[in-house]
């Protein structure tokens, strides 16, 4: 033993060569996420399926409404790549601008979500108070309101369609956003760089949406990726129950309700359009699972 | 705690008189006549309009509804006539309440021992298999779930009756495919209050005083994880009534939910407005005893708000 031992440690300047590199939250996330096989498949299946809704009806000979009654009910086959249904339509052609539909609903509906829930939020957790209290008690009652319950009055009131599907969505979809987001606001506002900020005059709209949102930024892009599987399951649910979407257009609700009746014997009519929504909603939830873990700065390493 | 109390109470009392209120207004305001027909004379629609009580004022029309509510009258059906709304709600709601009773019977403890066991097992296969089961759960639509069932167990190969209700062999499946989501979602719960209550201290200390693990994890650990999920029962109960309306229609089942959709088929605005309010003013009130139950039980009454999921 030497007195070495026992004299103060001094910092150690790391070379730049051993130094790790420095990240930014984004390339840390990124790189997080690539780490997780589970999710980089769901992206993988998500962008596939994306590309097969947008490109899908183009490829195919057939309009996803084209009747051909004398080739009705077809099995798989290299004409009918899906098989047809009892019209004679080709059902991957209507599976794939089913997949628009709901990959429309979804998008849609996570950006409406988030944009409502980030503003609400983040004014309620910014102004605080008495204005908090009250935005919050809204969002309290709201929520009480079943969606479901909505969704029928709307229907009744508004008769069915892609409109009212919306409008039902947009209700009650943003309160669970806007409380994410309070949360995390709540807890970056008592940072020392926001008083900072305030200290040297920054506006109260700057420090909103230069601060406190990107710093909330991680919690918000997974619950917005949550969103989306619980807006296509909506839609397909309405559509399945005959208060969405009606007949003719292709949506996976309807095409899952006809099938249904068929599928003793044409079971791919059933098959094809369960196993896409089913597909779909899994990436969704897994890689927003993933994301969520991947954005979470208290896992940063 | 009495403020608790009183602000929940006051929440679900405001909640309500805006479900019903709005329910009552939004179908008041669709336009057309509901007995609109070529057909009608006009005697008879002035009839009609007197026998439904159409021909007062809408104030009127409101005060008897609200009357009507809290003495759960809604009136008659347009669509079947001679019967009340009352009558309908008397006859479907035993079906679908047993068949949601029997559903939460299988979620819970299905979900909290998936929970708990992949808690335990974090990291590990077990773990992950049960997160991917309740993954599964959550992203396997109701309807494509129990067309599915339906069609292997009970179509191909004959286990099992394929629809209609009677016998408790006829309940099995739809009870299956209405537990499905709510286990994935109790599952989901459990494991990560049990993940969070398995790092405290006294978790540590029981572990150091060289009590079993088994024990550890059932005195200590269970008890205080599936707390929360006592909370989760409001929104639990929304997924469950959702799905009861996909596994009525799939197996024809004559439940509560199959006449709302048929009556939103009909336009038969009194059962509309019935139903829609019973179901609402059940939801609301299970949600409020939910939150009443979990404070009280919780020896720390948290009153922070949690997300959940779809349903």
């Amino acid at each position: 033993m030497i007195m070495d031992d026992f004299l103060p440690r001094t910092a150690i300047q790391a070379s730049p060569e051993t130094a790790p590199p420095s990240l930014s939250y984004l390339q840390d996330a990124w790189l997080r996420f690539r780490k997780n096989r589970i999710a980089l498949v769901c992206l993988g299946v998500l962008l596939f399926l994306g590309l097969m809704a947008i490109a899908g009806p183009w490829i195919r000979p057939y309009h996803y409404s084209a009747i051909q009654l004398e080739l009705k009910n077809q099995p798989p086959s290299w004409q009918f790549w899906f098989g047809s249904d009892d019209l004679g339509r080709d059902v991957f052609c209507r599976v794939c601008w089913g997949g628009r539909i709901s990959l429309a609903i979804g998008l849609a509906a996570a950006l409406i979500d988030g944009v409502i829930g980030v503003i609400w939020g983040a004014s309620a957790a910014y102004f605080g108070k008495y204005v908090d209290e009250a935005m919050m008690r809204l969002c309290d009652i709201l929520h009480t309101i079943p969606l479901l319950m909505t969704v029928i009055l709307l229907t009744v009131f508004m008769g069915t369609g892609l409109k009212t599907i919306f409008i039902a969505l947009a209700i009650n979809g943003w309160l669970n956003m806007a409380r994410i987001t309070r949360a995390q606001i709540l807890q970056i506002k008592q940072s020392d760089y926001v008083t900072a900020a305030r200290a040297v005059g920054a506006s109260p709209f700057r420090i909103v949406f230069r601060h406190l949102i990107p710093n909330a930024l991680g919690p918000i892009l997974a619950t917005a990726t949550l969103t989306i599987p619980a807006s296509i399951f909506t839609e397909a649910f309405l559509s399945f129950l005959g208060l969405g979407l009606q007949a003719p257009i292709a949506s996976w609700g309807v095409m899952i309700n006809d099938g249904i009746s068929a599928m003793e014997f044409y079971p791919w009519r059933l098959f094809f359009p369960s196993a896409m929504i089913t597909l779909t909603m899994l990436s969704f939830n897994l890689m927003g699972n993933a994301l969520r873990d991947a954005l979470d700065p208290r896992l940063r390493s | 705690m009495i403020w608790y109390l009183c602000k929940k109470a006051i929440i679900l009392l405001v909640s309500l008189f805006c479900v019903v209120t709005g329910t009552f207004f939004l179908m008041k305001a669709i336009p057309g006549d509901p007995f609109a027909d070529e057909r009608i004379t006009e005697e008879a629609l002035k009839a009609l309009h007197a026998y439904y009580g159409l021909d007062q004022p809408i104030w009127v029309q409101y005060l008897k509804y609200i009357k009507g509510y809290l003495s759960m009258d809604f009136g008659r059906s347009i669509v079947y006539a001679g019967r009340s709304v009352a009558q309908l709600i008397s006859d479907g709601f035993p079906v679908s309440a047993q068949l949601g009773l029997q559903a939460l019977c299988v979620a819970i403890p299905a979900g909290i021992f998936l929970g708990a066991w992949a808690a335990l097992k974090r990291t590990r296969w077990q773990d992950n298999t049960a997160m991917v089961i309740s993954t599964i759960g959550i992203s396997v639509p109701n309807f494509v779930l129990a067309t599915l069932l339906q069609y292997f167990i009970a179509l191909k190969l004959h286990l099992l009756p394929v629809a209609r209700w009677g016998t408790f062999a006829h309940s099995i499946l739809p009870t299956i495919a209405l537990a499905a989501l709510p286990t994935a979602f109790i599952a989901r719960l459990t494991r990560s209050n049990m993940v969070e209550v398995l790092q405290q201290d006294y978790i540590r200390t029981a572990a150091a005083k060289g009590i079993p693990l088994f024990r550890i994890a059932m005195r200590h650990g269970l008890r205080n994880a599936i707390l929360p999920v006592i909370s989760y029962l409001g929104p639990v109960t929304a997924q469950i009534l959702t799905g009861s309306f996909v596994v009525e229609r799939i197996f024809a089942i004559p439940g509560l939910g199959e006449w709302l959709i048929h009556s939103i088929y009909n336009r038969d605005y009194p059962v509309i407005i019935g139903i829609t309010v019973f179901y609402s003013t059940l939801l609301l009130v299970s949600i409020f005893f939910a939150d009443i139950a979990y404070s009280m039980l919780d020896p720390r009454i948290k009153t922070v708000h949690k997300r959940d999921d779809h349903g």
